[in-house]
């Protein structure tokens, strides 16, 4: 199966400062969905606005399909409505001026390429039909709600079907639990109707469900690309996993190390055998990172098991937050349940070693 | 120590309760009563006029014959019927060229790479501060049908085409040039706020650049569009010095050059301008009114409410195209009238046999200047323009502040009553004001008519919505809290007002104070009708030498009063930024 999409080395410089998008690439098969994520300004925006062509890469090659639409090498630069894509736009951009109808027929009425064509009427109706505002259609796009309008704007990129779908921090803009809704909703128009699909946001949540890849990006490049379950069980680098959720560090020094498997010294609280994606030599000064969920209280396992004791228990209704202190460092457990079990004092506590992720400490707290 | 807050704020509460009980409405009824003595009294009196058979200068002003007929009789009239069309037309064609151009120019500005658009943005603003006879003046100089200098420069050239401004078209492009900026101001902050994704969705969706424009940009900044023009229609509809340069030549009567007409004839007709004042109000009320409404209503622009990064469009080499566009616009508007004016007043005689005349040095002299000021009525209208200026300014000032407060501070019954008069005049053309406070004060002995005090009133009246509005905008930006913080710390109303309110507004004060006098120092309209001799006014003077048809003195007059102008609004807007500087409190 041919790429839906093709970056390789885009690179995108604005006037002054570093590079915004620095020398990234990956892929999109036909019919997958990948999500890029990273904090703002990271480049995950600029790279989908390059994709779009609403900005000028300089340097790299997109190809959309088979065909090349930005090589400023060659000076090659398709304009974005030649490109056979579909966008939505954070702030939905639905046309105050124009009815959900209008709004949706827009595309098929400009279209210089319009394969179909003739019954600009039928193909509306069976997108408003898809996104659930059927009923809508002869409404001012004014009258809807926030959730209405993005399905408004989601309707208007899909009802051409255009080869590529691109969707920049489509939620971002409405309340919490309706983007809860419109995530799950939005998964199953896009694979109902076989999209392939570039999307950006900052929120891992919506990365995890949406993708079927994730890209985490930083500073302009593209750190990991993999399945979720991937980037949360075996993040790259410190950076991705923090930004996953991993907020646990603890210091310490390389004793021992074999293929992915290292063995680290903690100083007062011990030894602790932990993965690492990184090429850590003994003597290395190491960061194990792992996750609040991942820390068993009161467990006295095989392997990684320590002894610390609670300093401070914070309870939170559905699960319950300890500060752990383990040979002069702090640890975080998150235990779920609406029970808290644990008194402060004295704790077994076990870190199992899949889930302890060590990597090179480079002396910077990654945020 | 709660306990004792507590029992001691019923009775502080009652205790500052009991004076304010009586004050505030003495105090809004005093305003209520300056305001209906400012705005309702002449209007009454306006009204009663033109519903009168009687004359006031030739009956007498005991003598009332209150006549519906006479009103109506004005309003059949053939030439009442023609001044309206024709200001109608002008205005109407003078709006659709005044779009053209602002629109071009906002999108030139805010959507294009083009060079030196600060510079463009800033220059095409000047248009607004020049008077409308000193520009009616300098497109007579050139464009005369028979010695203007644009069609002795044609002649030259070889050219058999020749313009003429004195006629209906002159008018209409002479209200379109100089009143663009009114339309670029709208549409260029719409376009401004406007969410750049808009655009950019038709253009992922396969629409073109150009059908972009006009099916996305235009439609959504539509009511923009139709705001300004509305704003461009009405002030032209209440110039008067473009039209009685431009169209008086030509026997081309508008409302405004109708009324003054009327009021100049031998004996006044005080009472039939009165009537056609009356319409000429009605119809800027409707269209006022018509302006506010689509402001009000509900504005695409700011769908989103964030900020946006300003979406400008690569012209490539275009771009030198746009930027040409704005030299010729900035060229034809301040460029060539200025030039005009200078060789005018400059030159002996304003005829040129040949083209190399024009450098023949021998030609020039300040002997239009030494006229000018020989005659003591010069000196005398600076003066007085400059008293006049600082009254109003003080004065409508202070009384703008009481009214911003009132309005924006209290919440004492009645406020909205005196927001409503405050702004009513933005409705009255400034002649309308003159020929109204005519009515009110020309019959009374030993009244006002014939001191400058009649003009500053009239001035105060007139711009008292603007000086509100731009006072409002100030008070808004103040928190209430600081206020209430200052209460609690035990000061009164009036002491609050003195060291918190005072203070922080001050830059906002001071502003709406320059704003008002340079108003002042530029209004003809309503002056036509309040001068004396002795009080006479820069602008009014400058209409006199026009009509006395010496153009070498009215073209060294025109540029003492720009001069004087400039150097004025170049001192007023330094005094209005140094207190902005000095009234920084982060």
């Amino acid at each position: 199966m041919s790429s839906a999409l093709l970056i390789e080395d885009l690179v995108k410089q604005f006037a002054t400062g570093k590079p915004a998008v620095d020398g990234v690439s990956f892929d999109v098969p036909a019919g997958e969905i990948v999500v890029l994520l990273g904090p703002s300004g990271c480049g995950k925006t600029t790279t989908l606005r390059c994709v779009a062509g609403l900005e000028h890469p300089t340097g790299g090659r997109i190809s959309i399909g088979d065909r090349v639409v930005s090589e400023p090498e060659r000076g090659l630069l398709v304009s974005p409505r030649e490109r056979d894509i579909g966008m939505v736009f954070q702030s939905y951009a639905v046309w105050p001026h124009m009815t959900v109808r209008q709004n949706v027929a827009y595309p098929l009425k400009h279209r210089r390429r319009n394969g179909v064509g003739s019954n600009i009427n039928a193909q509306v109706n069976e997108t408003l039909e898809l996104v659930g505002l059927a009923d809508y259609a002869e409404r001012p796009v004014t009258s809807l709600s926030g959730g209405q309008m993005q399905r408004v704007a989601l309707a208007r990129s899909l009802v051409y079907r255009p080869q590529l779908l691109l969707l920049d921090e489509p939620l971002s803009n409405l309340d919490a639990k309706l983007r809860i809704r419109l995530r799950d909703e939005l998964r199953r128009i896009l694979k109902q109707t076989g999209m392939t699909g570039l999307y950006v946001t900052h929120d891992q949540s919506e990365a995890v469900v949406l993708g079927d890849r994730i890209g985490v990006m930083k500073d302009g490049k593209l750190l990991q690309m993999a399945p979720p379950a991937e980037i949360y069980n075996r993040p790259a680098d410190s950076f991705v996993a923090n930004f996953t959720g991993a907020s646990n560090i603890l210091l310490g020094k390389v004793l021992a190390r074999s293929g992915d498997k290292a063995t680290i010294d903690l100083g007062a609280a011990g030894r602790i055998e932990a993965w690492t994606p990184q090429p850590l030599a003994v003597g290395d000064k190491a960061r194990v990172a792992l996750r609040a969920e991942n820390v068993r209280l009161g467990e006295k396992g095989p392997a990684n098991a320590f002894s610390g004791r609670v300093v401070e228990r914070r309870y939170q209704g559905m699960q319950t937050v300890y500060d752990v202190e383990l040979g002069g460092q702090r640890l975080e457990a998150l235990e779920l349940g609406t029970a808290a079990r644990h008194n402060d004092g004295e704790v077994a506590v076990t870190l199992p070693p899949d889930t302890c992720w060590a990597y090179r400490d480079e002396g910077v707290i990654a945020d | 120590m709660t306990a004792t807050s507590a029992e001691a704020l019923p009775a502080a509460r009652q205790m500052t309760q009991a004076p304010r009980r009586w004050g505030a409405p003495l105090w809004v009824g005093a305003l209520l009563i300056v305001l209906a003595f400012l705005v309702i009294y002449p209007l009454l009196m306006l009204m009663f006029g033109a519903l009168s058979d009687s004359n006031p200068i030739v009956d007498g002003f005991g003598a009332f014959r209150p006549s519906a007929k006479h009103f109506f009789d004005v309003l059949a009239n053939e030439n009442v019927h023609l001044a309206f069309f024709n200001a109608l037309a002008a205005c109407g064609g003078g709006t659709i060229l005044a779009v053209v151009i602002g629109l071009a120019f906002s999108w030139i500005v805010v959507r294009t790479n083009t060079p030196f658009k600060g510079f463009i943005a800033g220059a095409s603003m000047i248009p607004l501060f020049v008077p409308p006879l000193v520009a009616g003046v300098a497109w007579g100089i050139l464009g005369s049908p028979k010695t203007g200098l644009l069609n002795t420069a044609l002649k030259w050239v070889g050219i058999d085409f020749r313009f003429n401004f004195y006629s209906m078209s002159g008018l209409i492009i002479v209200f379109g040039i100089y009143y663009a900026p009114y339309v670029y101001m709208f549409t260029a902050s719409a376009l401004r706020n406007m969410d750049p994704s808009l655009e950019e969705a038709s253009e992922v969706s396969g629409a073109s650049a150009f059908t972009t424009i006009f099916t996305i940009t235009f439609p959504l900044i539509a009511p923009a569009i139709l705001a300004g023009s509305l704003l461009s229609f009405v002030v032209m509809l209440g110039i008067y010095g473009v039209p009685a340069a431009l169209g008086a030549p030509a026997n081309i009567n508008v409302l405004t050059t109708y009324i003054f007409k009327l009021t100049a004839w031998s004996p006044p007709l005080y009472n039939t301008a009165a009537a056609v004042a009356i319409l000429l109000m009605v119809v800027t009320a409707i269209l006022v009114w018509a302006q506010q409404k689509v402001l009000s209503g509900k504005s695409y622009a700011t769908v989103a409410g964030k900020a946006f990064r300003p979406r400008s469009l690569n012209l490539g080499p275009w771009r030198w195209f746009t930027f040409a566009l704005a030299l010729v616009y900035l060229f034809v508007v301040v460029v060539l009238p200025t030039l005009a004016l200078v060789i005018a007043a400059f030159r002996k005689f304003l005829f040129f046999k040949d083209f190399n005349a024009l450098f023949d040095w021998n030609q020039y002299s300040w002997v239009h200047f030494n006229s000018v000021f020989d005659n003591p009525l010069t000196m005398l209208s600076i003066w007085n323009t400059l008293k006049v200026g600082v009254i109003t300014a003080v004065a409508g000032g202070a009384l703008a502040f009481a009214i911003g407060y009132t309005v924006n501070r209290t919440t004492v019954s009645g406020r909205r009553s005196i927001d409503l008069l405050a702004t009513l005049p933005v409705a009255i053309p400034g002649l309308v004001v003159g020929v109204a406070y005519l009515w009110a004060w020309i019959g009374l002995p030993g009244g006002l008519y014939g001191t400058i005090w009649i003009l500053a009133l009239a001035f105060v009246a007139r711009f008292m919505p603007d000086t509100v509005k731009a006072l409002s905008t100030s008070f808004l930006q103040i928190h209430k809290e600081l206020e209430e913080a200052a209460w609690i710390c035990g000061r009164g109303l009036l002491g609050t007002i003195r060291t918190v309110v005072l203070p922080l507004a001050k830059p906002g004060v001071v502003a709406s104070m320059t704003l008002l006098f340079v108003l002042a120092i530029r209004e003809l309209g309503s002056s036509l009708f309040l001068y004396t001799s002795d009080t006479t006014v820069m602008a009014v003077l400058l209409l006199d030498y026009y009509e006395g048809g010496n153009t070498g003195k009215t073209a060294a007059f025109s540029l003492v009063q720009t001069a004087i102008l400039g150097v004025l609004l170049g001192l007023t807007t330094w005094i209005s930024r140094e207190t902005t500087q000095n009234t920084r409190f982060n």
